[in-house]
């Protein structure tokens, strides 16, 4: 039954594709509003603040819009956009390093946590500051997983991984995601 | 001996880690799943770990952003926005050669004037270098 919902929506995503080819605008707008709030949790956990996530965020469709031609439609569309989004996230944390070569990034790190810092202290809140201390390996694999749901077949797809790999990066983030939070409610 | 048999121990608890991390996302086989009941059974620390990764995991679905309206009205103005450069930078080249086109073209003639009557005063280039009042403006011909 899920086999044939999933084999329908893909044909339905390929046929607005095929629209936004075409020139069809409500089609691609189509294929943001069914897409965004995904795309959106990814990014929003790569780079863990809102501005970065809803930049990154439309510069996925924006590129998915570019490269219209270039969807053959083989992996699902849900699938083909978080590859996007992850590569676009990865890019972003890697040229923010560079530029903070002087300094740590758990310094930056830290900023984005202070900056996300509400007055809510809830258990919610302390994963997310800890999953954005995590690296970001295993950041992604984590998001794509348990997050997103995908599968692991699915997630070693997206990030171009052996599946074995991404079951240990899994085992291991989330090992260290719990000493992360161990030591978090340890300062507050 | 003794530091043989804690190695044991270590690897025995290392494995059966490993197997409580893999079992939020693998099937595990039915050996691996007796290995695991009976660690989780005898195993307090185990047993704590366990809750907490489970608690981790819940948590962890929670974290889903929705982006407010602006976001999709912002991908779709930069979209049309990309459209109307696009069409832009297709009609230059179509722009450039009908330009350079008329271009040449007053060159052209302008050479052929000036090969014709010498000089490219006005009164040429206006086709009036003949005209006389008197013959009126039959007199250019």
């Amino acid at each position: 039954m899920k086999l044939k919902h999933e084999s329908s929506k893909h044909t339905e995503d390929n046929e607005k594709v095929k629209r936004a080819r075409e020139g069809d605008f409500s089609a691609f707008e189509s294929i943001v509003t069914q897409y965004k709030d995904m795309i959106a949790t990814v990014t929003y956990g790569m780079m863990g603040n809102r501005q970065d996530a809803e930049d990154i965020g439309q510069e996925t469709f924006i590129r998915f819009y570019r490269s219209l031609k270039q969807y053959k439609g083989d992996a699902s569309l849900g699938t083909y956009l978080t590859r996007i989004a992850i590569n676009l996230s990865l890019n972003e944390i890697k040229r923010r390093k560079k530029k903070r070569w002087f300094s740590l990034e758990d310094k930056y790190n830290a900023t984005l946590i202070s900056q996300n810092n509400t007055t809510s202290n809830d258990d919610v809140d302390l994963v997310r500051k800890a999953l954005l201390l995590l690296e970001p390996k295993f950041r992604s694999v984590i998001i794509l997983r348990v997050i997103e749901g995908y599968s692991t077949k699915e997630t070693a797809n997206i990030l171009k991984l052996p599946a074995g790999t991404v079951l240990s990066r899994l085992a291991r983030g989330q090992e260290k995601l719990k000493g992360i939070i161990k030591q978090l409610n340890e300062e507050y | 001996m003794n530091s043989l048999y804690k190695y044991g121990i270590m690897k025995n608890k290392r494995k059966q880690h490993r197997l409580l991390y893999n079992s939020f996302y693998v099937q595990l086989s039915k050996k691996q799943k007796i290995i695991l009941e009976t660690a989780l059974k005898d195993d307090l620390s185990l047993q704590k770990e366990k809750q907490e990764l489970f608690k981790i995991k819940s948590d962890l679905k929670k974290l889903k952003y929705q982006p407010d309206e602006s976001f999709e009205k912002g991908i779709m103005q930069r979209i049309k926005g990309q459209v109307v450069n696009d069409a832009i930078a297709i009609t230059k080249p179509v722009f450039n050669a009908m330009a350079f086109s008329g271009i040449a073209a007053i060159i052209l003639v302008l050479f052929s004037i000036y090969q014709q009557d010498g000089s490219l005063t006005f009164d040429i280039l206006t086709g009036v270098s003949g005209y006389s009042p008197a013959l009126g403006l039959f007199s250019i011909f």
